[in-house]
């Protein structure tokens, strides 16, 4: 092959790949109470159901509460169908601990496929933090 | 000026003349061999070329060939250069834009850390090793125990520590202080690539450096400034965070066993 075509592809391949990284790099989004969160749904057990499975950890120790706030599930299609707040007694939430996650069944259309938009919160008496997981899509029990 | 000018001729031309006697002189030794070996392979005649004489000529015609061959060992080693380089490059590029090269792959996006798994790759479970608290919480979950530091920063001590189990993943998750400060170690196995790839860690807007330590990549970086590294392999995650300094987080990294897979 030309040696100019190799140095011309070799200069475009590099020229790419410092451009990628600065593009993607936008808000900050660090946080001194959440260290990290996890947030998937599988197809639920009965008709119409979807399960969501959620993991937040402290990263100030031990929490005064710590949870899921909020569970949006939308179509696939990006339409809201449903939105959850989270509480200690529908065990979404718990207090004085250093991590939470569980399991929760979510009623939908079935043979409907669905997302959820998990809000995660970390708080003690000096302040709190959200984060926000989109989740994977999963269909609900036909 | 005008004797600068002939004395400048004069030099061209006797160079000149010096190049062409030299071109002349080894062709005329060519030839000579090429009668002195031809003649040798029919009739095995006595030597008539002067020893010393066939070895200059021979050895020019070396010098000649490796230089040829020289010449075309750095140009193939160029094109084989440049296509690494084009490789490595792109390799770059598809990490930074999280395409999917190796099976496992890191991604950050300034805001969070995730690792990206497309393939549900077999693995068997590690021979399991001995014993501290996390090594026991993962021994009753069934972990591989080798995935737990054995060694912790002096002055902080393990004040909780917690089962993480749900429908996508299992683990433990230990938090360790000293003074007001602590420390978070967390080791969880996930049950798909899907439930992996929902992971994400909080992180600074910086560019995670890596570092190898038994045959594991971890990836650092820092969240409010305070160090954290992560490793995945198969649906193993390690998450260590909170730590001071890079050091402190890198013994601890070092004390991780190596995990042999069967």
């Amino acid at each position: 092959m030309n040696r100019r075509v190799i140095a011309a592809l070799l200069v475009l391949v590099l020229v790419c790949s410092v451009c990628a990284t600065p593009t993607l790099a936008s808000d900050d989004r660090s946080s001194a109470y959440i260290d990290s969160a996890s947030a998937s749904i599988k197809t639920g057990t009965y008709s119409g159901q979807i399960k969501l499975s959620y993991a937040v950890y402290s990263a100030i120790g031990s929490a005064d509460r710590i949870g899921v706030s909020k569970i949006q599930v939308y179509n696939s299609s990006g339409s809201l169908y449903n939105t959850i707040l989270g509480t200690v007694t529908n065990g979404l939430v718990a207090t004085h601990t250093i991590s939470h996650s569980g399991n929760y069944t979510l009623n939908c259309v079935a043979g409907n496929s669905y997302y959820c938009v998990v809000t995660f919160f970390v708080s003690d008496s000096t302040g709190g933090d959200t984060c926000t997981i989109t989740t994977n899509t999963a269909t609900a029990h036909s | 000026m005008e004797k600068n000018k002939q004395q400048l001729q004069h030099n061209y031309d006797s160079a000149f003349l010096a190049l062409l006697m030299d071109e002349y002189a080894e062709q005329l030794g060519e030839k000579v061999l090429r009668e002195y070996e031809q003649t040798e392979a029919s009739s095995d005649a006595d030597d008539s070329l002067d020893a010393a004489c066939e070895e200059i000529i021979r050895s020019s015609k070396t010098v000649r060939e490796n230089g040829h061959r020289i010449k075309k060992t750095l140009g193939k080693v160029g094109v084989v250069a440049a296509v690494i380089a084009i490789l490595f490059a792109l390799l770059i590029g598809a990490q930074a834009v999280g395409v999917d090269v190796f099976g496992t792959l890191a991604r950050w996006t300034g805001e969070v850390f995730k690792f990206r798994v497309d393939d549900e790759a077999a693995y068997s479970e590690p021979q399991a090793d001995r014993e501290n608290d996390m090594q026991k919480m993962l021994e009753s979950l069934d972990m591989p125990v080798e995935l737990a530091p054995t060694w912790i920063p002096e002055g902080y001590a393990l004040v909780n520590i917690k089962e993480v189990n749900t429908d996508a993943c299992f683990g433990a998750y230990a938090v360790f202080k000293s003074g007001n400060h602590h420390i978070n170690i967390e080791i969880t196995e996930y049950c798909t690539a899907t439930d992996l790839n929902c992971l994400e860690m909080q992180m600074d807007d910086i560019t995670p450096e890596e570092y190898m330590s038994r045959g594991k990549t971890f990836y650092l970086f820092t969240n409010t400034d305070y160090w954290r590294g992560a490793w995945s392999e198969g649906r193993f995650v390690i998450s260590l965070s909170g730590f001071p300094s890079k050091e402190m987080m890198l013994r601890v990294i070092d004390s991780i066993g190596e995990v042999s897979y069967e």
